[in-house]
C-alpha cells in the first residue's frame, strides 16, 4: 500500500513535470486530448510500478527465484517441499501430488505450478514413481521416503 | 555470474546486431534495432529448435542478420529528427525501463500463463534441445499448448541455455523489462515523424498502466503487440520506396509470438491491397511475414499440434442461441475494458476524441483495428471452450494490440496537415520533415 501511494504521487508529479511546457502549446483541442492521454497514463503508471516494487518485495521475502505467483495468491507449496522434492526425484523417475484440494488435476494451479518447479521430471498421475502429499497424510502401509509435518514423499 | 552473462547477450547481442538494420534518429535506432534483434534471435533460436540446435540455429541467423543488415536497412532521414516532445518522452521510456530492469532483477516468472506456458515451453526447449520433448508431446502438459507460436520461449531458452541453470528466471523478467524499453524507444520516435500529437498518442499506449503491468507478467501478449504495433507503424511512417524488410521481421514476430499474431499481422496488410499507394509495400512485407513463419506453420501441421484458435471456433461449434446471447456479454466487456480508467487510462477516449476532433479517419487503419476487435470478438462468441473463464481472464489483455492500432489511426489523424486538407489543427511539426500527404487513400 506505502509502494502504491509513493508511485501513485510520484507518477502525478512526473506526469505534471513532463507534460506541463507542453500545455503552454496553442495547438488545438485534437492536440490537447492526446496531451490528456499520456497526462493519465504517466501519472496512473506511478501506481501501478508501486503495485509491481509491492509484488516484488513480496517474491524477495518468500524467496521465489524461479515462478511467481499471481497477486493475492500464496505459493502452493512450501520451498523447503519443493528442495526435498528436487532432491529426492531421480532422472527417470514420474511424480504426482496430492493436496487437500485434491490429486493432480484436481487442484490445478498447484498441479502446474509443480510442474514448471520440478522440471524436466515428468508428472505421471496413474502410475508415478514419487508421489508427494502436501499438507494431507500418506495412506497407510506406503514406503515413505521423508515425512514432515507439512509434507511427505514417497515411492 | 552467468545469469547475468546470459541476460547480456540475449538483450546486448541482438542489440548490436539490430542496430545495422536501422539508420536514423538514436532512439530509433537503438529501440528498432532492438526489437529487430530479438525478433531475429528469437526466430533463430526457433529455426535451431525445428532440427535440434537452439543456440547454433540463433547463431547464424545473427549472423545472417548482421550481414544483410546494411542492404536491407529501414532508414528515416536525420540523425537529429526527434522532436523536443519526442525527446521528453525518450528520456520517460529510459526512465520507466531502468525501474522495470530494477524491478526485473528481483522478479521470477510472475504469473499464471508465464510459467504455464511460455517459460515451461523455454524450460523444455532448453532441456532437450528441440520441440519433442513431454511437454509437447505429452498430454499431461495439454495446458502449454504446443501449438502456440514459440518466439518468446525460444528468446527465454537461449537465456536459460545460457545460464546453464532454470532454477533462476530474472534474465527472463529482464529481457522483458528491455523489449518494453524499445518498443517504447521505437514507437515514440517513429511518432515523431507524424508531428507533437503523434508522438503523446503513442505515449498514451507505451505508459498505458496495464500495458506495463503486464509486461512482466511473463505473458506473451504484449510482447506480440510490440512487435505488431512497431511493425505496422514502420509500414505506414516508414519512406516511400525505403526497405520494407525491418516491418516485416517486426511483422513476422508477432506473428510467431502468439496464435492471434498471425492473423493480427494480416490485418495490418489486407486494407492496404486497396491502396494503390501502399499495394506494392504491403506484398513486401506480407513476402518477408510469411517467409518468417512458415517454417513454424508447417512444423505445427506436419507435427499435428492443435490450434487452440481455430479448434474452439471448430471442434464444437456453439448453436446460434448461444452465439446471440454472446454478443451482448462480449461487447460489454471489450468496452468495459477499453474505457477501464485504471488499466488503460484514457488512451480509447483520448484516440476516439482525437479522432473525432480532426475528422481524419484512416480507413485502412480503421479497419485494421476495428478487424482485430471483431476478430476477438468472434474468437468469444463462438468459443466452444468456458465462456465465462476465457472473456474474466484474456480480456484485458487480448486488448493491448486492437489498442496500439488505435493509437496509430489517431497518430495518422494527427499527422501534420496536407495541402489539400483544410487547416485549423496544429500540425505541430517535430521533425522538419513532414511526411508526404497521403489524402488520397482516405477518400
Amino acid at each position: 500500500m506505502v509502494l502504491w501511494v509513493i508511485g501513485g504521487v510520484a507518477g502525478l508529479v512526473s506526469a505534471v513535470l513532463l507534460l506541463r511546457p507542453l500545455l503552454a502549446r496553442s495547438a488545438g483541442r485534437p492536440y490537447l486530448a492526446a496531451l490528456a492521454g499520456t497526462a493519465a497514463s504517466v501519472a496512473l503508471l506511478g501506481a501501478t510500478l508501486g503495485l509491481m516494487a509491492q509484488e516484488t518485495v513480496n517474491y524477495v521475502q518468500l524467496g521465489l527465484t524461479e515462478a511467481g505467483i499471481p497477486r493475492n495468491r500464496n505459493p502452493p507449496f512450501s520451498e523447503e517441499f519443493v528442495a526435498a522434492a528436487e532432491a529426492a526425484i531421480g532422472p527417470a523417475d514420474t511424480w504426482a501430488v496430492t493436496t487437500p484440494d485434491g490429486r493432480c488435476y484436481d487442484d490445478r494451479y498447484a498441479f502446474i505450478w509443480l510442474s514448471f518447479r520440478l522440471h524436466p521430471a515428468v508428472p505421471r498421475c496413474d502410475a508415478p514413481d514419487l508421489e508427494f502429499f502436501f499438507g494431507v497424510s500418506p495412506p497407510a502401509g506406503v514406503d515413505v521416503l521423508e515425512q514432515t509435518d507439512t509434507y511427505a514423499i514417497v515411492r | 555470474m552467468r545469469p547475468l552473462a546470459a541476460t547480456l547477450a540475449t538483450t546486448g547481442l541482438p542489440l548490436f546486431v539490430g542496430l545495422r538494420w536501422v539508420a536514423g534518429p538514436r532512439a530509433l535506432r537503438f529501440g528498432m534495432g532492438g526489437l529487430l534483434g530479438v525478433a531475429f534471435l528469437g526466430i533463430g533460436a526457433l529455426l535451431g529448435g525445428l532440427v535440434g540446435a537452439v543456440l547454433p540455429g540463433a547463431a547464424l541467423v545473427l549472423t545472417l542478420a548482421y550481414v544483410l543488415g546494411p542492404r536491407w536497412r529501414f532508414v528515416l532521414d536525420g540523425e537529429d529528427a526527434v522532436g523536443p516532445t519526442a525527446r521528453r518522452l525518450v528520456v520517460a521510456v529510459l526512465v520507466v525501463g531502468a525501474a522495470l530492469l530494477l524491478l526485473a532483477v528481483w522478479r521470477p516468472v510472475a504469473w499464471w500463463d508465464g510459467w504455464m506456458i511460455w517459460s515451461l515451453k523455454a524450460k523444455a526447449l532448453a532441456a532437450t534441445g528441440d520441440f519433442s520433448g513431454p511437454v509437447f508431446t505429452n498430454p499431461v502438459y495439454g495446458t502449454s499448448h504446443p501449438d502456440y507460436p514459440p518466439l518468446l520461449s525460444c528468446w527465454q531458452a537461449v537465456a536459460y541455455l545460457l545460464q546453464g541453470t532454470s532454477e533462476v528466471s530474472w534474465p527472463l523478467q529482464v529481457q522483458l523489462a528491455f523489449l518494453w524499453t524499445m518498443g517504447g524507444l521505437t514507437l515514440v520516435s517513429l511518432a515523431s515523424r507524424w508531428g507533437t500529437g503523434a508522438v503523446l498518442i503513442f505515449g498514451a499506449w507505451v505508459f498505458a498502466p496495464h500495458l506495463v503491468r503486464q509486461m512482466l507478467s511473463g505473458y506473451a501478449d504484449v510482447p506480440m503487440a510490440m512487435f505488431l504495433v512497431a511493425g505496422a507503424a514502420a509500414l505506414w511512417i516508414g519512406p516511400r520506396g525505403g526497405s520494407m524488410a525491418p516491418a516485416g521481421v517486426l511483422l513476422g514476430a508477432g506473428a510467431l509470438t502468439k496464435n492471434e499474431g498471425l492473423p493480427l499481422a494480416l490485418l495490418v496488410l489486407i486494407p492496404l491491397l486497396f491502396s494503390a499507394e501502399f499495394r506494392s509495400r504491403a506484398l513486401r512485407v506480407g513476402a518477408v511475414l510469411i517467409v518468417a513463419y512458415l517454417p513454424w506453420g508447417i512444423f505445427v501441421r506436419v507435427r499435428g499440434f492443435a490450434n487452440d484458435l481455430a479448434s474452439a471456433v471448430g471442434d464444437d461449434p456453439v448453436g446460434p442461441g448461444t452465439i446471440l446471447a454472446r454478443v451482448p456479454v462480449v461487447a460489454f466487456e471489450l468496452s468495459r475494458e477499453l474505457l477501464w480508467p485504471l488499466r488503460w487510462a484514457l488512451l480509447t477516449l483520448a484516440c476516439v476524441a482525437v479522432i473525432a476532433l480532426t475528422r481524419r479517419v484512416c480507413a485502412p487503419l480503421a479497419a485494421t483495428t476495428l478487424g482485430s476487435l471483431g476478430l476477438f470478438s468472434v474468437i468469444y462468441v463462438t468459443a466452444a471452450v468456458d465462456f465465462d473463464f476465457l472473456v474474466e481472464f484474456s480480456v484485458g489483455r487480448v486488448v493491448t494490440t486492437p489498442l496500439g492500432f488505435l493509437a496509430l489511426a489517431a497518430a495518422w489523424s494527427l499527422r501534420p496537415v496536407g495541402l489539400t486538407e483544410p487547416s485549423g489543427l496544429d500540425a505541430s511539426v517535430e521533425t522538419g520533415h513532414p511526411t508526404r500527404p497521403r489524402e488520397r487513400l482516405l477518400r
